[in-house]
This record gives C-alpha cells, structure tokens and sequence, in this order.
C-alpha cells in the first residue's frame, strides 16, 4: 500500500506541467476573464479593451477582456482613409521589440490550444524540407489579408478585416461558436451561410492537422507570427546563443519542432527546449545575466566566498520568483473578481420601458425619441403607427451596414406610402453619417436617425431593442408597431420583400 | 503483442477517429449548408447533426484519454528529434576541411557540386521572382474590387492570385531536394578525402563582433523610441478610441457570421 501511494506520488511529480505550460494557461485566463460572457452570451464592452493582447485572442470571445492586436491593425489600417494607424503600429512594434516570438511560445492561447491538440497520442508529422518552403506561406498571407486587402477598400470607403473575416480560425472558435453555444444568441444562426460554412471547414481541418502537425497554424498560416518574427532578433525577451561557445553540432535545430535554420531566428518560438541539448551551454536567456551576475562570482578569491555567493544569489532568484509569483497571482484572481462580479457595463441603467412592450417577435416594440441625422427634428416609432417600420441599425465603420443598406433603400422607394424605414447610426462615427448620407443617399425616402449613448460604449435604443454587441440588426413592425421581425447581421432584399408581402397579406 | 505494438495500434485507431470525426464535422457541415435553402443553418437543424455526431465524438475522445493514460503508465519515451540535413551539417563540416591539401579531382567535383546548388537557387529563385510579378500584375489589373459584390471579387481574385503565390513557394521544393542531393555527395567527397588523409579541424567557433553587438543596440533603441512615439500619436489621433469601439461594436460577417 506505501509502495503505491509512493508510486502515485512520484508518477504526479514526474508529470508536473512545465512553467511554460503554467504561463500559458495563466495568460489564456487571464486574457478571457470574463467568464460572465460564457453565461449570459454577451462580449465584454470595458474600457480594457484598449489593451491589446500580445497573441491572438479575438475580441468577439465572450470572456475576451483585451483586443486582439491583429484584428485591431487590420481594422487601422481599414481606417486608414480617416486616421493613420499609429497606435496599432506603435502597440505591436512594442510587443514585438520587447517579447518578440516568446509571445508565441509562452502567452498566446490559441498556441496553447494546438500545443494541447498536439499532444493527442498519435503518428506526427516531423518537419521537414517541404515544411520550411510552406512557412512562407503566412507572409503572403500578412502581406494580401493583413495589409493589401485592407487598403484598398479603405480608399473605396469599406472596412474590411480580410483575415478575420477569411481565414481566422481564432475567430471561428472563440468569437463565432463561443456566442452560437449560448441560447441567449439563437438569432445569429439565422445569418449564417457560405462565409461560417468556409471558415468552420478551415477551423476544423485546422484543429484536425494540429493534433498530427506541430502548431500548424503558427507554422504556415499566422501573420502576427511572421510580424513578430521579424524583431525576434532584436527583442528584449527570447533565447539568445552565444556565438563564441557554439560548435555548429545542430542539436538545438533536430530537437526543435519548429522550422529553425537556427536558434533565435524568425521562425523560433523561444520555447527553451533547445536549451537542456546544447553540450556547450551556448543557448540561455536573454537578461538571464541580471539575476545571475556572473560578476560577483568571479570576484570571489576562496571557495568558501564563491559558495556564500551563489548563496546569496539563490536566495535572490527565490525572492524574485516569489514576489512575482504573487503579484501575478493578485493579478489574476483580481482580474476574475472585478471583471465577473464588480464591472457594470452600465446597461442596467436602461431607462425605464413601457408596460407591456418587448423586442421579441410578438411584443409591441417600446419607441424612444431620437434625433434625426438632418437636424429637422425628433422621431419615434410610435409616430409612424399604421405603417409597416423597418428599424436597421448601422454605422459608417460596419461593412456589411453599408453593403445592405442599398437594399433598405430599394424597398423604401419601392413601398413608399406604406412601409417606413428608420435607419439609426451608432454613436460611434456619427460625425461621419451626414456626409456619407448625403454621398450616397441624396434623395433617399429612409428616415436618418442618430443613437443616444446609455455608456460610452453602449448604444441606448439599440440596447433597447436587443442589441447586444453585433451590428448590424433589424426589426421589422407592422402597423401596430408589434414585432414582426428581427435580425443580426446582413439582411437580403428578398427577405425584407417576403416579409412586408406577408404583413400585408394579414390585413 | 509488445507493449509497442498496443501503442502504435492505439496510435492509429485514435488518429483515424480524429480524421474521420473531422471529416464528419465538415461533411455535416456543407450538408447543412447545401440543404438548408436561404437560411441554412437554425438552431433546431444543428442539434439533430451534432446528436448524430455525438457518438463518434465520445469514442475519439475515449481513445485520446485512453491514449494518454496508457503512455502515462507505460511511460513511453519517443524520439521526437529530427536529423540534420545534409546542407546543414556541410555547413560546419566543409569549412574545417583543409581544401588547399585535397586531390584536384575531389576539388573539381565539389566545386561542380556547389555550382550545382547555386545554379539551382538562381533558376528557383528567378521562377519564384516570376510568379511574384505575374500576382502584382494580376492585383493592379483586379479593378473590379467593389463593395456590392464583396465576398465574390475578393475570392474571385485569390483564385487567381493564390495558384499565383502557391507556385512562386513551390518552385523552391524540387530546389530543396536536389541541392539536399548534391550536398549529400559533396560531404561524401569530403569525408572520402578526411579519411584518405587530408587535414580537419576543431568546429569552429563564431564570434559576435562589437559592431554587430552595437548594431542590434541601436535597432532596439530606435524601434523601441518609435513604438513609443507612434503609441502616443496614436493616442492623441483617436486611433486607441478605435481600437475600443471596434472591440465592443462588432460586425458579424467579420469575425466570419455571415
């Protein structure tokens, strides 16, 4: 019995998840402490999300507290008409000159996610010549979908995030399943079509190949590792080799499974295993000489003054990992506390609804007075009573909102008399709305309204009607202003037509 | 049956699972998606496949607990390590190799074998150089990237693009096998005239140079002080006001729900 309690003990302590595997499921946590999100279905909308994460981790997860850096410069530079995209350059210049790759191998969570899949018992796939040709592949990629994408429809006017929308497996699990799994978000099934069934085939052949592939997506497809690849030799954090000990033997390049031609290069995710092989213990960390000091070793004439030093060196090593073990712990458990229980996102202070009056399909639809775009004056729903009213709600800075609301505009001029349409734009970019009306929609026969912000974040009337965090969203009423209709996402013509043909039909 | 032979038969059965499941996922997927008319995909409709799903996936996930606690107790160790090639184990061998007391004929063939390697980067090199123009080109005469048709232009071009850029990559791997070839018979002459007596010595250790150390300095200063600036125009432009609205108002056909 001794012996097998012994044995258990041993078997556990032999199989301790290394540090590295801490810091990343402590980062992954740490970036998604919302997990308030994963109940109630709705992304976090705090003033946190300024903050960048270093890896990719998109913020339309419900536990995201952080942006994701790379959605966010393809969205700078989708901007780049109106403002130039320095602070997202700036940000990832930063990340990248101070951690470089180490973002890769210790802080991303969908690294952690293929490094996980990864260890599923079965035959792997080595790296190999046609391997290292095919890391090139996420530099076509950074340059077409991250840059080249973005830009031109920026000048045309259209923000468009070409990799999360095309390829982003990230985006896919986290973002688009992390709100389909909630009942809360039945809706958004209804917008789901060819662009959800391409990027769920790529997710899923992306899940699948990790498992037989070593971080395949870091490998072949990440564009924010071929970014931060780049600065791998110049950053402040990494494994560095020092050339006056190296022998050129090649073990640090056989035991790594990325495609190195050597140590600390671009494709080095600075994960350390080439450390332990190196027989010349030409591999360390950078900065790993601020603790050690080598110096004061040295300086030591007798043995006995060399042990008192490394002594006291250990005893300095331990305060630090202490403290820092602490801090980071206070962090964490600080982050879980105030994100899920103590953050109000100010959505409570909703005023207060008619009797009787809902978003849902068959409840009367609450009306609110807002302000027209041309400055005429007020509007509310509740003054087009006896007509069909079709609420969208856009903005100038949502592609799919300008891409539909030519639809919205066919169908005002085509019912004209019968079927009124209220546009409403956010808060965010109403500045921006008068001149692109105007550009586009000289005579238009819609309704042009502006939003009330309820928070800085959160728009008033849209929250109203059930809006949580996607745009863009339409209800449609009949002429008792009851619910008929609502829809996340794009809607089409035809459904608009099918819909106002069926009202119509009731009466 | 060894315990090796359990393990690789459990190996295989989980990855043919895992394929399988996968091919499941997506085969339900683009069912869902073909049959399903304007609005494919509700809630109701996904719950029947993954019921049928559910199954295959408790079996796979079985297998990968069952994998995982047997190589726990066997305590299989694997050898993960990859050899080097040949080019990078010529690269420290050849250089330490005394040439100048070497047979002309050993010398004739390896410079042949090295005029070989270069001849194949240029060709590869110039083919891949070729197909990145030929995308450029292909890009600037794509004019037809309107809004109304989003989706379709931006596939219809990576459609022409993306064989485009596949090849410029391609062209490299018939290179890589070849040159890996000819470096293979260089280090054989090599090892044939080490044997036979020629000179070779110790691996050779490189050094940094105080230039090169100061050259690295300077570039982390300067990205670092740009970042820096760049963060704080940023700031005062409103682009970290973006970065914000953008991360709480999200468009759902960006994050792929359309």
């Amino acid at each position: 019995m001794k012996n097998f309690f012994v044995k258990t003990k041993n078997w556990f302590l032999n199989h301790l998840p290394t540090k590295r595997r801490l810091i990343q499921l402590y980062s992954a946590l740490l970036f998604n402490s919302y997990l308030k999100g994963y109940i109630t279905g709705d992304i976090f909308k705090g003033i946190t999300k300024n903050v960048c994460t270093p890896g990719l981790n998109c913020y339309s997860c419900p536990g995201a507290v952080t942006s994701c850096p790379l959605g966010a410069l393809q969205n700078s530079f989708s901007a780049s008409n109106k403002t130039a995209p320095y602070y997202m350059l700036g940000i990832i210049m930063l990340y990248g000159i101070i951690f470089g790759r180490w973002i890769c191998g210790w802080l991303c969570p969908f690294g952690l996610i293929q490094d996980l899949l990864h260890k599923i018992k079965t035959p792997k796939l080595k790296k190999n010549r046609v391997t290292r040709v095919l890391s090139f592949l996420k530099y076509v990629i950074l340059v077409l979908f991250v840059v080249i994408l973005p830009l031109i429809y920026a000048f045309r006017d259209f923000p468009l995030p070409a990799f999360c929308k095309y390829i982003c497996p990230a985006g896919t699990i986290g973002g688009a399943l992390g709100l389909l799994i909630n009942p809360n978000n039945s809706g958004i099934f209804a917008m789901l079509g060819p662009l959800f069934t391409w990027k769920f085939v790529l997710s899923v052949s992306i899940i699948v190949g990790a498992v037989f592939i070593y971080r395949i997506f870091c490998r072949f497809l990440c564009p924010l590792g071929a970014i931060y690849g780049l600065f791998n030799k110049f950053s402040l954090f990494g494994i560095k080799l020092e050339k006056s000990k190296c022998i050129g033997c090649g073990k640090c390049v056989s035991v790594c499974e990325m495609d190195i031609h050597h140590v600390g290069d671009v494709e080095c995710i600075n994960c350390g295993k080439c450390i332990n092989v190196c027989p010349t213990k030409a591999i360390s960390w950078k900065g790993s000489n601020i603790i050690l000091l080598e110096n004061e070793i040295g300086e030591a004439k007798t043995e006995e003054e060399k042990a008192i030093v490394v002594a006291k060196r250990e005893k300095r090593v331990g305060l630090f990992k202490t403290i820092t073990a602490l801090v980071l712990t206070l962090l964490l458990c600080g982050s879980l506390i105030y994100f899920n229980f103590i953050f109000d996102d100010g959505t409570s202070n909703q005023p207060v609804q008619e009797p009787d009056t809902g978003y849902e399909i068959g409840n009367k639809c609450p009306s609110y007075s807002l302000d027209l775009v041309d400055g005429s004056g007020k509007i509310s729903v509740k003054d087009l009573k006896g007509k069909i009213v079709i609420i969208n709600f856009w903005g100038t800075w949502c592609g799919p909102c300008k891409q539909e609301l030519p639809d919205f505009n066919r169908v005002a001029s085509e019912y004209d008399g019968e079927v009124v349409v209220l546009t409403i734009h956010s808060v965010y970019t109403r500045e921006e709305a008068p001149d692109y009306i105007a550009e586009h929609f000289p005579d238009s026969k819609m309704l042009f309204a502006y939003d009330l912000p309820l928070t800085k974040n959160v728009d008033m009337y849209f929250n109203l009607l059930g809006g949580t965090s996607s745009y863009p969203r339409t209800l449609i009423l009949d002429e008792n202003g009851i619910v008929v209709l609502t829809q996340d996402g794009k809607v089409e013509h035809s459904l608009l037509v099918d819909t106002i043909e069926e009202i119509k039909s009731k009466k | 049956m060894t315990n090796s032979k359990y393990q690789r038969i459990l190996y295989i059965a989980t990855s043919v699972f895992l394929v399988l499941l996968g091919i499941a996922f997506i085969g339900c997927c683009a069912h869902l998606f073909f049959t399903g008319g304007d609005s494919p995909y509700s809630r109701e409709r996904v719950g029947d496949y993954l019921s049928i799903l559910l199954i295959p996936s408790v079996i796979t996930i079985l297998l990968v607990i069952v994998g995982a606690i047997y190589d726990a107790v066997i305590d299989a160790k694997r050898n993960d390590a990859v050899k080097i090639t040949n080019r990078e184990m010529l690269a420290s061998y050849a250089p330490r190799v005394d040439a100048s007391a070497m047979s002309n004929e050993a010398k004739s063939a390896v410079q042949k074998e090295r005029d070989k390697r270069e001849n194949l980067a240029w060709i590869a090199g110039d083919l891949s150089f070729l197909f990145i123009i030929a995308s450029v080109v292909y890009l600037s005469l794509c004019t037809s990237f309107t809004v109304e048709n989003l989706n379709g232009d931006v596939l219809s071009a990576l459609a022409g693009l993306l064989p485009l850029c596949v090849g410029a990559v391609v062209v490299h791997i018939p290179r890589i096998y070849l040159a890996e070839a000819s470096a293979k018979r260089e280090l054989e002459i090599l090892r044939a005239e080490v044997k036979s007596g020629v000179a070779i010595s110790k691996p050779v250790t490189m050094t940094e140079t105080k230039r090169e150390i100061n050259t690295v300095l300077a570039v982390k200063i300067a990205i670092m002080v740009l970042g820096i600036v760049f963060v704080i125009l940023g700031i005062f432009n409103g682009g970290m006001d973006d970065v914000l609205q953008k991360a709480v108002k999200i468009c759902t056909e960006c994050i792929g729900l359309g």
